[in-house]
Parts: C-alpha cells; sequence; structure tokens
C-alpha cells in the first residue's frame, strides 16, 4: 500500500493464516470430546422419564389381618383412601397428561437432534455467514458511486 | 530511532479538540488524540489541542485539575479552557435512562448534550479561530464535540464510534451526519456509522491508530525481572465490567481446575483483585503498571494476549502485542477485534468457554502455528499503523477536504 492510497477496508492481500480453519479444527475437537458424553447422558436421561412420566400413583396396598380390628381397620383405611382419591385423581390425571406431553417433546427432539448439525457445525456456519455478509458489504462500498 | 518522515503542510493549524488531555490522563481516545498531535507535530506539521481544566472521564468534571491557559506537554501547545456549570443531578438521570435501553426524547436529548462537560470559553476560542485553524474533534458523545463542532464549520471528527445509546440519539445523528470528514479506527466502526446514518463516502476515511513500533520486545528481560516462568496468557488493561474481564477470570478460572497449564499474568489495571483461589497457587498474578519498556517485553513472552473486551473501537493493546509477534485471543462479540483478526490472520475468537480453552489448548499444542500467527500480526501491524504511514494518510486526507481556502 503506498501512502498516498488509502486502504480501504485495511484488508491484508492475503492472511498468510485462516483463522476460520483454525477455529473449524478447535470447535471439530470440542465437538468431539464432549459428543459422546453429552450423547449418553441425554439417553440414559431420556430413558429414566420415558419409564416414569406415569408412575406418579402407588396403589393402597393393605396387609391381610386374620383379626376383626384387623380387618375393620382396613375397611376404614380403604374407605378413607377412596375419600382422598376423589380429590387426587383429577390432579394425578392431569400431571400424567403434562408429563406424557413433556415426555412426548423430549423424545421429539432427541429424534431430530441425532440428525441436525451439532453446535461446533452451527458455529462455523455462523462464522461463515458473518464473513459473508461483510463481504457483500464491501462490494456493495466498492459499487457505490 | 531515526527522524521522523517530515510532511508537506502549507494548511492551517491541526487543532484537536478534546474534553480532557495530558499525559497522565486515561482512556483510549485520549492517548490517540495526544499520540496524534506528538507525532504530527514530529513530522513538522503544526498541531494544538484544545481542551478543558476538566482531569478525566472519571473525574469531577467542574473540579478544575489543571489550570486554564497555555501549556506545552510532549512538545505540543495545549490550550485549556474552563468547564462551564452543569446540573450533574439531571445529567446522571437521563444517562441512567440511555445505559437502561430507554430513549430520549428531543428536549431530553438537548438537556442531555447541554449538561455533559463543556466549555463555553472554548467555543468562543473556536468561533474566533475558525479561518486560523483546522479542528479535529475526538471523540464523539461529549459537549466540546457536540457544541465545538457546531461553531467550528467545516468540522473534523475522529468519532471512536461504539454501538451503544449515545449513538443512537438523534442529535448526534445530525452532529455526525454534517461532519465535513470522518476519521474511523476500524472498518467495523465504519461499517457501523454507515448503518446508522446517512453519509458520503467521500468525507469518510478508513484509517486506523498508530502504534509505537520503536521498542522491540525482550522476553527474557520480562521473564528475569519478573519471576515468570513458563507459558502464560497475558491480559492488558483495567479489570472491570465494562472490559468484560469477570468473564476471562471465570473461563480462566475453570481452565486452570480443569488442569490447564498456562498462567494468567495480568498487567495495567487498576481493576477488581484477582481471585485468591488464582493467585494463592500462582496460576494467576496482577503485575499492576509497568514502565512501556516492560510492557512490550510482557508482550514479546507471553504465548497468548487476551482481549475480552466487547466494546473496542482499535485495542491498541493487541496491536501493540502483535507488533511483538503474539497472537491474540479475541471475544467473537467484539466486531472490530474479530475482523481485525481475521484479517491480520493474528488472532482466534472465542465466544464460549469450550473455545476459550480449546483456544489455548490449539496455541499450546502448535507452537510453529501459533509463531506464524504472530508473525502475521508484526506484518499486519507493520504495514498500516505507522506512525508514518497513519500521519502521510491522516494529512493527504485533511488536505483534499480542505478546501480552496488553504489547499
Amino acid at each position: 500500500m503506498s501512502i498516498s492510497e488509502p486502504a480501504d477496508n485495511l484488508s491484508s492481500d492475503t492472511p498468510p493464516v485462516d483463522v476460520a480453519a483454525i477455529m473449524r479444527q478447535v470447535r471439530r475437537r470440542i465437538s468431539e470430546r464432549q459428543g459422546p458424553k453429552v450423547d449418553q447422558e441425554i439417553a440414559q436421561t431420556l430413558d429414566v422419564v420415558n419409564q416414569q412420566w406415569d408412575k406418579v400413583y402407588e396403589p393402597l396396598r393393605l396387609p391381610p389381618s386374620q383379626s376383626q380390628l384387623g380387618r375393620a381397620w382396613n375397611i376404614f383405611r380403604t374407605r378413607i383412601h377412596h375419600e382422598v382419591r376423589g380429590y387426587l385423581d383429577p390432579m394425578i390425571y392431569r400431571q400424567t397428561e403434562f408429563n406424557s406431553g413433556v415426555v412426548r417433546a423430549l423424545n421429539n427432539l432427541a429424534r431430530r437432534g441425532q440428525f441436525a448439525a451439532n453446535e461446533a457445525e452451527i458455529e462455523s456456519l455462523r462464522d461463515e455467514v458473518i464473513q459473508l455478509r461483510e463481504r457483500i458489504r464491501q462490494l456493495e462500498t466498492r459499487l457505490e458511486p | 530511532m531515526g527522524r521522523p518522515k517530515q510532511l508537506d503542510w502549507d494548511g492551517p493549524t491541526i487543532t484537536f479538540v478534546i474534553p480532557w488531555y495530558g499525559i497522565e490522563v486515561a482512556g483510549g481516545a485520549e492517548l490517540q488524540c495526544r499520540r496524534n498531535a506528538e507525532e504530527l507535530c514530529a513530522r513538522g506539521v503544526p498541531a494544538e489541542v484544545f481542551t478543558t481544566t476538566a482531569g478525566g472521564l472519571m473525574s469531577d468534571w467542574t473540579a478544575p485539575a489543571f489550570p486554564a491557559g497555555q501549556d506545552i506537554v510532549n512538545g505540543v501547545r495545549v490550550h485549556r479552557f474552563p468547564v462551564r456549570e452543569r446540573n450533574s443531578r439531571i445529567f446522571d438521570e437521563l444517562n441512567l435512562r440511555l445505559m437502561r435501553g430507554e430513549r430520549l426524547s428531543l428536549l431530553e436529548e438537548t438537556v442531555f448534550v447541554r449538561e455533559i462537560v463543556g466549555s463555553d470559553a472554548l467555543e468562543m476560542a473556536i468561533a474566533a479561530e475558525r479561518d486560523q485553524r483546522l479542528f479535529i474533534f475526538i471523540p464523539y458523545m461529549f459537549g466540546t464535540t457536540y457544541w465545538g463542532a457546531r461553531v467550528a464549520g467545516n468540522a473534523f471528527m475522529i468519532p471512536c464510534l461504539h454501538d451503544e445509546a449515545y449513538a443512537y440519539m438523534r442529535l448526534y445523528r445530525q452532529l455526525i451526519e454534517t461532519a465535513h470528514g470522518l476519521i474511523f479506527n476500524s472498518p467495523a466502526e465504519q461499517r457501523l456509522a454507515r448503518r446508522l446514518y446517512t453519509l458520503q463516502p467521500d468525507r469518510l476515511l478508513l484509517l486506523g491508530e498508530g502504534v509505537d513500533l520503536d521498542i522491540a520486545g525482550d522476553a527474557e528481560a520480562f521473564r528475569e525481572k519478573y519471576k515468570i516462568a513458563g507459558s502464560f496468557v497475558l491480559y492488558a488493561g483495567r479489570r472491570d465490567a465494562t472490559k468484560n474481564t469477570p468473564l476471562l477470570l471465570n473461563y480462566f478460572q475453570r481452565y486452570h481446575q480443569a488442569g490447564g497449564e498456562l498462567r494468567l499474568v495480568c498487567i495495567g489495571g487498576p481493576g477488581e483483585p484477582l481471585p485468591a483461589e488464582l493467585t494463592g497457587n500462582g496460576a494467576a498474578v496482577d503485575l499492576g503498571f509497568l514502565p512501556l519498556e516492560d510492557k512490550y517485553n510482557a508482550y514479546a513472552a507471553a504465548t497468548v494476549l487476551c482481549q475480552p473486551s466487547l466494546n473496542e473501537s482499535f485495542s491498541l493493546v493487541m496491536m501493540e502485542a502483535w507488533s511483538c509477534g503474539t497472537p491474540a485471543l479475541v471475544h467473537s462479540g467484539c466486531a472490530v477485534t474479530r475482523e481485525f483478526s481475521e484479517l491480520s490472520g493474528a488472532g482466534l475468537p472465542f465466544r464460549t468457554y469450550d473455545e476459550f480453552a480449546g483456544c489455548l489448548d490449539w496455541l499450546q499444542e502448535h507452537p510453529s502455528d501459533a509463531q506464524q500467527m504472530g508473525a502475521a500480526g508484526v506484518a499486519y501491524v507493520r504495514r498500516h499503523f505507522t506512525w508514518d504511514t497513519i500521519t502521510a494518510h491522516m494529512v493527504a486526507f485533511l488536505r483534499g477536504r480542505g478546501g480552496v481556502a488553504w489547499h
């Protein structure tokens, strides 16, 4: 660059180091290091919630009793249990519906995640978009009268 | 060091207008203004400074830190004028609303620019000498620039523009759009200005800032004097939220806990103290302010300079590190440092902790590539930001936009 001709974009003719390429290497390594661990954790958690999402109610289990008093006690407990369930069941039903919706959504997200680009790839693409956008701006500047 | 290349200038005295000025006055725009004036004088171009008696951004603006009148600072004639009375309470309220992201009404904007630092005497001096001087105002958002540029006529400006609340104020838009010439420090800053305002391309100069290249960093001298062994990440500058250093310290703590081998060396300041968990075991050290030569030696000794700031219009410390052959690690949320890194090939951008740690690992594992990045930084700074280049481009631009009166 001669002193009488200021650079219009402070660029280098040929940058000797490709920063974007280095960052792709860095992100690939992050992805390799984290990918299997994260996938495994997500799979284990999903497995648990798929088994547990509707286990919100434990049925009443009464020990068999031979005595009159014991049988009367069991009848009393069963009646109380039914009374309480009359109030609890609508809430349990709504909670189960909610759990089923959340688990379904998580399963769908996990399925999509398997096909979607990973975070490092998204970051690389974001870099590329920024660079291309800036290139367009520079070209627009040059085209302006 | 030889005598600087003399420049041909038969125009009026170039006069920088800035709210505060002095060797001890901190700030990026303040340093840029002072060094530009000094380097122009050193090349035979008459350059002076109009400023106020205030001592700096963080001082009480109405309490004079310097006496009014003329002074010579490093060979540059400085004219200081008293600050006019101001209502700091109203200004602080409006400023706080801007910081919260609120927009001010036009009337409130007028109050804001009236109550920010300014000087009636300085404006009168500009009006009286507008035909004998060529005024360059720096930075854009102070009363010295807003009111001074109105009376100066053909005002040049080094806006030091950031993507911040002030940049969206209608009065500043009008100020910048009507400037006779605008000098920008980076491609990203110029793009921001063109996005926000309607600007004529022939009024714009993308210049950058001058970097002192006379000092060759001596890594061994630094290690010996400060007893620093092994590889380290260098941070140079103030440590506070505006410089995004809490993020750097958080990431470095995680990096250290994960077994990272690099140490963190901080120079400059002042700022928040380093966490005891890092200083206790020697993983981080704060050396405070260093003499200029030692600062360059620190650049040369570092494996990488980390610049986490999101709000830079140039980043002189990054350029200084590059001039010593040290690559940089920058936050990819800062368009300015990120773009300079891509253009030069001398910096890596990080957005997340994983990228921060990944970049440090990569630099350690690829020493020859890191060296090549450092060499790219040296070449880039020498190509664009020597004082000979900066002053010559500035003078050519001012001459070209000067008009027939003195050209």
